[in-house]
């Protein structure tokens, strides 16, 4: 019996937008595996609505935030605080991939702490560059360079690999994406992007146990 | 959101991040965390101004430069992850 998959998808502004409509492809990835899923989207990305369901769900399950955040908050609609270090024992069992910014510096380690069994996220700012292509964001071949490896988090668990090879294989698709600009012709005007796939690539961690799997 | 840890970085360092950055195309926005989002120029004067965004992307291009110049770079691309 597949884990439930659980995701937090606000859309207020563009990067929240982009955020939102790219996460889509996982979610069809979850449905095709047989997840339930629990999309948690729009106004429904609120701390009550995740903490709330997330505690009434002790089971094993992959969650997938999707926002703004800094060291110890996620946002959810509108900017508002949707998950804090006082609620790190909400993710006591499951298996955390956080687009968000800097969370994996504070808001990962606590949650680690209280018992999830593992958390993918960043250290820094999470920073991506795309073309303003708010109507379609999955057309937007800039973006693609940063969000389809940061999709390959959730890809690979709802595969069943675990946390450290699914966070391995996210970062390989950095790499891939780095080489081919660097290499090949296709994709070389993409050299300004190099720096900040590398730091994104640098900054993305695996804590918690490495060879959980969902 | 960004960084707030006062960096002291020589004015050639900062023209060759400039210079980096003015390789941005006209139609790219670069999104920064939860600063917002921002052009080529924007971005520059914020590295001119060293403001929080500034210092951030500041922060994340000289680790850029150091893992070219250190050899980490030709390294990733050299990993062979089939």
């Amino acid at each position: 019996m597949p884990s439930p998959f659980l995701v937090t998808r606000p859309e207020y502004e563009l990067v929240t937008r982009y955020f939102y409509r790219w996460a889509e492809p996982v979610i069809e990835e979850a449905t095709r595996k047989g997840c339930e899923i629990i999309d948690l989207d729009h106004d429904k990305a609120n701390h009550d609505r995740l903490v709330g369901t997330l505690r009434k769900k002790p089971t094993k399950m992959l969650v997938m935030l999707n926002g703004h955040g800094n060291k110890t908050t996620i946002a959810g609609d509108g900017h508002k605080a949707m998950v804090d270090v006082a609620d790190a024992d909400c993710f006591k069992g499951k298996i955390v991939y956080a687009r968000a910014c800097e969370s994996a510096a504070e808001l990962g380690p606590a949650a680690v702490l209280k018992g999830a069994v593992a958390y993918i996220g960043y250290d820094i700012p999470f920073t991506f560059l795309h073309e303003g292509k708010s109507a379609t964001p999955l057309e937007d071949e800039t973006a693609a360079l940063f969000l389809e490896p940061s999709n390959a988090v959730c890809d690979a668990l709802l595969k069943g690999h675990s946390a450290g090879e699914a966070n391995a294989r996210s970062r390989a698709k950095y790499r891939h994406n780095i080489q081919q600009i660097l290499i090949s012709d296709a994709k070389g005007e993409y050299s300004y992007a190099l720096s900040f796939l590398f730091d994104d690539m640098e900054h993305q961690l695996c804590l918690g146990n490495q060879d959980a799997r969902v | 959101m960004t960084t707030n840890t006062p960096m002291e970085v020589s004015e050639e360092l900062k023209q060759l991040v400039i210079a980096r950055l003015d390789m941005i195309p006209n139609h790219v926005r670069v999104s920064v965390g939860s600063e917002g989002d921002f052009t080529r120029a924007e971005l520059i004067a914020r590295v001119q101004s060293e403001d929080s965004v500034g210092r951030e992307v500041m922060r994340s291009q000289l680790e850029f430069l150091r893992a070219m110049s250190g050899g980490r770079l030709l390294d990733e691309v050299n990993t062979n992850d089939a």
